[in-house]
């Protein structure tokens, strides 16, 4: 059987940018035996419900790319706040706001700055716990950058970034002490975003034991999970073209403020 | 990745993230075209290929390189999948729909895959003749007659024997030449392309 090499076109790419998504976000399986046919089948069931259910989420943000494969411009309502961030002495480009993705059912946005670099914004979502809010990476990539940082949110943390070259089409991300390694599409505009697994964001803090003498009080009596931004230096991003070749390599950049935690309802991890 | 075969893809696939772009790109266009010889509007298209690549995502861990090809695994995928998608549809569950597919087709799409469909009416016909056949029959003819693949390789993608597939071929043509007769009116030339095992 020969193997077709046609460039997908059409709704086939935008599918292929949903599924993308659902695919970087899959942990990665370690080798293991085989298990039984039986066991097989039903594990196999399971892991199809889980990524379905997630596609629905993907979808739902790559589907509205336009026919040009352009993502939509942001809503009015979202280039008014972003006109209204703080570019740290950088001028923000909200009219050129576009929508870049969803993460948790939170649809996020990006305006360029006037210094190359971008802001990030995340809209609300009532009905479900997510990244809100925004942050900004002042620095822009070069053609053989990707420019990332993580944003910590109390569900999960985020690293976020931008590839300078349209080559692009993945970018992976391993973290320090953890080992596991993420794949995220490129989105539009050389955009990428993906959920850092729990492990690798654990990786990230440290645990501080509770001492009241000191004044140092949990809820739980338990430790204190608190983000190290150094770790961040840690993280080995790269970004790949279609061919599996390094067209770019990762540059951690800070945000100004440090990362920006957001708020949600949800419980504390 | 592009150095990968089809068969180590599929390995990578189900072993993490990453693989499965390069996968998609070079099997896309095969699985729309199992998609337009088997549904009749874009939107079931659009549903099937969504659906056979969220299979493959969910169902690469099954795929043993040492049974078969790749290419033949993703053609049982797609198999099952419009099965299951045409039984769907006779039980009227469109609510319970998992994947959006047809949220994604644009004016363009429309045109575009509205054309592959009506070049594919006649092999949709004789897809759609071969319903009543028992679905081993069914599985097999589909495979030949409108997919195009070899005896060998519709062996391949369900783990028959060539022996098997001899015989099977032989008795699902019995079975489908009164089927075509009977429903759609489809003469000689139908039944030679079928014979021919070609698409």
């Amino acid at each position: 059987m020969t193997t077709r090499l046609e460039a997908p076109k059409g709704f086939e790419v935008r599918l292929l940018h949903a599924l993308t998504e659902i695919d970087a976000a899959r942990p990665a399986v370690p080798a293991r035996p085989s298990p039984a046919p039986a066991r097989r089948r039903r594990r196999t069931r399971r892991s199809l419900t889980i990524v379905a259910a997630t596609l629905i989420v993907a979808l739902g943000g790559t589907a509205a790319a336009s026919t040009t494969g352009l993502f939509h411009s942001a809503p009015a309502s979202v280039q008014r706040i972003f006109a209204g961030l703080d570019g740290h002495g950088h001028s923000v480009d909200a009219a050129a706001a576009v929508r870049i993705g969803v993460i948790d059912d939170h649809v996020a946005y990006a305006a360029p700055t006037s210094g190359g670099g971008f802001c990030l914004y995340f809209g609300d979502n009532p009905r479900r716990s997510g990244p809100t809010g925004g942050t900004c990476l002042l620095r822009g990539a070069a053609s053989d950058e990707a420019v990332f940082s993580v944003l910590i949110g109390t569900d999960s943390d985020l690293l976020f970034g931008r590839v300078g070259t349209t080559r692009a089409q993945n970018v992976t991300a391993t973290f320090p002490r953890s080992g596991q390694t993420v794949t995220a599409a490129v989105l539009d505009s050389g955009f990428f975003m993906v959920k850092v697994p729990d492990r690798s964001a654990r990786s990230l803090m440290i645990a501080i034991p509770p001492d009241p003498k000191q004044g140092v009080i949990s809820k739980d009596g338990g430790p204190i999970l608190s983000f190290q931004p150094d770790r961040v230096l840690e993280i080995s991003v790269t970004a790949f073209d279609g061919e599996g070749r390094v067209v770019a390599h990762g540059v951690p950049v800070d945000q100004p403020g440090g990362p920006m935690p957001t708020s949600t309802a949800s419980p504390p991890r | 990745m592009g150095q990968l075969s089809d068969e180590e893809l599929l390995v990578a696939i189900a072993a993490g993230p990453g693989a499965f772009p390069e996968f998609y790109r070079r099997h896309v266009a095969r699985v729309t075209g199992m998609g337009v010889r088997r549904f009749d509007n874009p939107e079931d298209v659009a549903d099937f290929v969504a659906t056979v690549f969220l299979e493959v995502l969910g169902s690469a861990g099954g795929f043993d390189p040492a049974r078969g090809s790749a290419v033949a695994w993703l053609y049982g995928v797609g198999g099952n999948v419009a099965i299951a998608m045409h039984r769907q549809r006779w039980r009227a569950v469109h609510a319970e729909q998992r994947i959006s597919g047809r949220a994604l087709l644009d004016s363009d799409d429309y045109t575009r895959v509205e054309e592959a469909i009506d070049a594919a009416a006649r092999l949709r016909q004789t897809y759609l003749a071969m319903r009543d056949l028992p679905e081993q029959d069914r599985r097999l003819l589909e495979l030949v007659a409108v997919d195009g693949l070899s005896s060998r390789e519709a062996a391949l993608a369900l783990d028959l024997t060539p022996a098997a597939v001899r015989v099977r071929m032989n008795r699902a043509r019995r079975r489908l030449r009164v089927a075509l007769f009977r429903h759609d009116g489809l003469g000689p030339r139908t039944l030679h392309t079928i014979s021919e095992g070609s698409a």
